[in-house]
């Protein structure tokens, strides 16, 4: 066996660049805080906003975060403690309940609770926000759809390959027609390491 | 410094796959302009990476820093975002004439045989002349911005994620195509004047000034979304609109007044070099050395005979396994780790997440031994801890004969493989210590007794079935013990690689340097290495896979289209990759309690080992036995079923090693901090309390990370790939023509698709969390 060049360990480090390049085109859409603004409440000083996500809301991991602002200043207020309960509508279920946390969310300004739905359905959904100065409890409701199958989420990971088999296919062509007489392609990859 | 203020600076979303996408593009670029920079320094000067990294770093800003998460809050947040995506990255990209670069940093082989082809494709530079031509990019640069800032399309993309994605990508793809007949970045050509540019640029402003005065001036809030979100730092919707588009115009117009004022100048500048160009004419012209236009078909640049990359010869690694006794202390290591597990596993406490026995061997080990196996080669097998002690004894055992012939096979250890798959499966082997302790003094045992009868390493290569799996998946690793330089071995004499020199035995596994080829059968011992008076055996990078791709006779092992034996085995573990998989996902598991009730409830065993033995015996024979007759039929081959079957089957192995890597590597990233709690509760319980209680938190199972499945997909995908090129590469090696090899090679492609379409399957089902406690623990 000759080993003639660094090839080898170059070709392994182009693989995993172009893994990895493909995979990031593919880079799907980041899960952060925010969403849709589901309530928006003023209680004395305080003025609490609400927001869940992904949108549309499913069953499944769903993040909720809250915004706890100075009414008066908008200014975001750090001192707080928030906790959320996601109460089913259905017989079935028991509540979830979960604590909104600065370290939870992307977006500094909102606390974060990620909770997992486990099925579909409309929720009840109480935020109380404890301030030093006042408490404030929002509640509404949320109607959140059957999963999507996993794979409509993923699917460009799977697929992936495809495009690579495709693009292989089209250089096979055209080595093909460059070297009509060579119809039996021998790849220089193999001979080099 | 405000609140507000604050919590921006400390926003930033996680983006692993963007910063790793933008990372690798840049030193793509890099190593591509060095070589372009040595040629040409003038063209190529340090003006161009800046541009170029400038780029990028503005996309980085755009998707992956608090510009991001605050965009959904703010309209002019969300503004500056565009402005980055569309007014700022691409002309910077471009200014860094990123074609050529990005091209030659490739590695030589794809550039040169893979990408090139492509790139010369007419169809693709027809469609890429026609995308980047002013009258095309001008109304898609336009229709992308009027589009989706409509109302209805700008809070489509702000209410749901899929359609922002769609958005972001739609303003980086008509931007690229913007922006480069207006740079026209080395190597392009254009065929239109460049005065084109003077209505293409003064049009693309007054567009853009009318959507910013629309903005601006609008007395009502475009983009009901803006109205529902709280406000910050007191700014109104309206006000915030506003800003937006003030953003939009000021920098917008600068945007793209500022390069037709370049154009300008640079047309006095060449008039004045036409002017110096014609003076130069009237000279005699000095004798030039074409460059090659594009550099991407170069030669080769390698010098032949330039050295691979070799593990012995890299930094303290190197170093290290160089030294005489570095299998011994790694062996001693691993000693120490089997003695502990097989003290915690009879004497600790009986559940698997909180003995060493049940957390070490099967989340760790098993995790460790496959990555081991997809960076560097057979790892495990160089620091097995189960032949270090007839090692050591060796000299006071009789040892000396050989093993017998009818067992010089592959057949005894493919059984053994099997039986393991089945009873691990059977009979929970992962979720009792006391077992796993049994397993592991059990191989002692066995190893020592074997290797204490027979000459040379006869348990390793016969027996062992930890040894076949390593043998087998190291087919698809990127390193192998092999020779160096062969002319010197033309001329060795002594042969100590296999003979041995006196102090140091040769192959125990009966493989000749010279002849060896791939890791197969090679614990990587080292022996070789040491002995070798020439030192000219190492641990060198290769193709992964590419040991497969031809059937050359090779030392201890023979041609692999002659050995059915090793056909079996490598069925037997690529099936049962899937099948071990298989059956700690719910829906399998539902299905079998299902069928046993059917069945009239026989008992659990029975069901189980039905299941094990049609999946990696039954299925695998008529999946390959279909496979190869389809093959015969449609290819016109003339050789026997089970020719065609020893040939291919090697072909599965890299889509077998994908699951076997997407399912430990599962455990081991979902799971590794187990090993936290069984050890504190393992040096507790022997009177050291130095590691503090155990925090049964850590032991406890979490729901894989989304990116986990990703991985196990991506790992499934480069398996398939592999297969499928080791597939079609073996079809070639059998035929005489392309078309024919394409027959011959399509059942078992479409086997591999199968196989593949399984395995994605099962990584999306819900997993047991082997080796973990319970949520409510």
């Amino acid at each position: 066996m000759q080993h003639t060049t660094n090839t080898p360990a170059n070709h392994l480090i182009g693989t995993l660049a172009v893994s990895l390049l493909i995979a990031g085109v593919w880079r799907t859409a980041a899960w952060a805080d925010g969403g849709q603004v589901r309530a928006v409440e003023r209680h004395a000083d305080l003025q609490v906003s609400v927001f869940t996500s992904p949108n549309p809301l499913r069953a499944g991991p769903v993040d909720v975060s809250v915004l706890v602002q100075d009414a008066t200043t908008g200014e975001p207020i750090a001192e707080t403690e928030i906790r959320v309960r996601l109460i089913p509508r259905s017989a079935h279920g028991a509540p979830i309940h979960a604590l909104a946390t600065a370290s939870a969310a992307t977006n500094k300004l909102l606390r974060a609770a990620l909770v997992e739905l486990p099925h579909a359905g409309w929720w009840d959904v109480e935020v109380s926000c404890i301030a030093a100065r006042a408490r404030t409890d929002v509640r509404f409701s949320m109607e959140a759809a059957a999963p999507l199958p996993r794979w409509l989420s993923v699917w460009p990971w799977f697929t992936w390959p495809l495009g690579v088999v495709i693009l292989f296919a089209i250089h096979r062509r055209l080595v093909a027609q460059r070297h009509p007489i060579a119809r039996n392609i021998r790849y220089p990859i193999a001979r080099c390491c | 410094m405000s609140p507000t203020f604050d919590a921006f600076l400390r926003s930033w979303p996680f983006a692993p796959w963007l910063a790793a996408t933008l990372t690798i593009t840049a030193a793509t670029y890099l190593r591509g302009w060095r070589g372009l920079h040595r040629r040409n320094p003038e063209r190529w000067h340090i003006g161009r990476p800046i541009a170029f990294l400038g780029g990028l770093a503005a996309l980085f800003l755009a998707l992956a820093s608090p510009i991001e998460p605050f965009a959904a809050l703010l309209l002019q947040v969300h503004m500056l975002q565009h402005l980055l995506l569309m007014m700022v990255a691409p002309p910077l990209i471009w200014i860094g004439w990123p074609l050529v670069p990005l091209v030659r940093g490739l590695p030589e082989p794809i550039r040169t045989y893979w990408v090139a082809p492509l790139i010369r494709w007419r169809p693709l530079r027809q469609a890429f002349a026609f995308l980047t031509h002013p009258l095309t990019a001008w109304p898609l640069y336009v229709g992308a911005t009027w589009f989706w800032h409509t109302p209805r399309f700008y809070d489509l993309g702000l209410s749901r994620d899929g359609w922002h994605l769609v958005e972001h990508m739609s303003f980086v793809a008509s931007a690229l195509m913007f922006w480069y007949p207006v740079v026209r970045p080395y190597p392009s050509r254009p065929r239109w004047s460049r005065w084109l540019l003077f209505p293409y640029l003064l049009l693309a402003d007054v567009q853009n000034t009318l959507l910013a005065a629309w903005l601006c001036f609008s007395p009502f809030v475009l983009y009901p979304y803006y109205v529902q979100v709280p406000r910050l730092a007191g700014v109104s919707a309206l006000a915030d609109q506003a800003t937006a588009g003030v953003l939009m115009w000021v920098p917008g117009s600068i945007a793209f007044l500022m390069p037709l004022f370049w154009i300008g100048v640079s047309y006095l500048f060449d008039t004045q070099r036409d002017g110096a160009r014609r003076k130069v004419k009237q000279q005699p012209r000095p004798r030039v050395v074409p460059l090659p236009r594009l550099p991407i078909i170069d030669p080769p640049q390698h010098a032949p005979g330039a050295p691979a990359f070799d593990l012995l010869r890299f930094p303290v690694v190197g170093r290290f396994l160089r030294w005489r006794f570095a299998r011994q202390f790694m062996q001693s290591l691993m000693i120490i780790l089997a003695a502990i597990v097989i003290l915690d596993g009879l004497t600790g406490p009986q559940l698997s997440p909180m003995n060493l026995a049940g957390v070490l061997p099967w989340i760790h080990w098993r995790g460790l031994l496959i990555l081991g196996l997809l960076v560097t080669g057979n790892v495990f097998c160089m620091a097995c801890p189960f032949t270090l002690p007839r090692t050591l004894a060796r000299r006071w055992l009789p040892g000396g004969r050989p093993w017998p012939r009818a067992l010089r096979s592959k057949w005894l250890a493919a059984g053994l493989v099997a039986i393991f798959l089945w009873s691990y499966e059977a009979f929970a082997l992962w979720d009792s210590p006391w077992v796993t302790a049994w397993i592991a003094i059990g191989y002692f045992v066995a190893a020592f007794v074997v290797d204490s009868f027979f000459s040379g390493a006869a348990f390793c290569k016969y027996v062992c079935p930890i040894g076949q799996f390593n043998f087998v998946q190291s087919l698809v690793s990127p390193l192998e013990v092999s020779v160096r330089q062969p002319a010197v071995c033309a001329t060795c004499r002594t042969k100590e690689c296999i003979r041995g020199n006196g102090a140091i035995p040769g192959c125990g596994l009966q493989l000749f340097q010279p002849r060896k080829h791939g890791n197969l059968d090679c614990t990587f011992c080292l022996d070789c290495i040491h002995t070798c008076p020439h030192e000219n055996v190492g641990i060198l990078a290769t193709v992964p896979a590419r040991s497969l791709w031809s059937d050359p006779f090779r030392s201890g092992i023979g041609r692999l289209s002659r050995r059915p034996d090793l056909a079996a085995l490598v069925l037997v573990l690529v099936f049962g990759a899937f099948a071990n998989a298989a059956g700690m996902i719910a829906p399998v598991v539902a299905w079998q309690d299902r069928l046993r009730e059917r069945l009239g409830n026989p008992p659990q065993l029975l069901v189980t080992t039905v299941c094990y033995f049609l999946a990696i015996i039954v299925l695998p024979l008529a999946a390959a036995g279909i496979a190869a007759a389809l093959s015969r039929a449609w290819g016109a081959l003339g050789d026997s079923w089970q020719t065609v079957v020893m040939r291919f089957s090697w072909a599965l192995i890299p889509l077998g090693f994908g699951m076997w890597l997407a399912h430990y590597s599962f455990h081991f990233f979902t799971s590794f901090d187990t090993i936290v709690p069984a050890a504190q509760r393992f040096a507790a319980d022997h009177g050291w309390n130095l590691l503090g209680e155990p925090m049964w938190l850590l032991a406890c199972c979490r729901p894989p990370a989304d990116w986990i499945t990703n991985l196990q997909v991506l790992m499934l995908d480069v398996g398939l790939l592999f297969s499928l090129y080791t597939g079609l590469r073996i079809g070639e090696s059998n035929t005489n023509s392309g078309g024919q090899a394409l027959k011959v090679f399509a059942p078992w492609g479409c086997l591999m698709i199968v196989l593949f379409a399984l395995g994605v399957w099962i990584v999306f089902q819900p997993m047991e969390m082997r080796g973990t406690l319970p949520a409510a623990g």
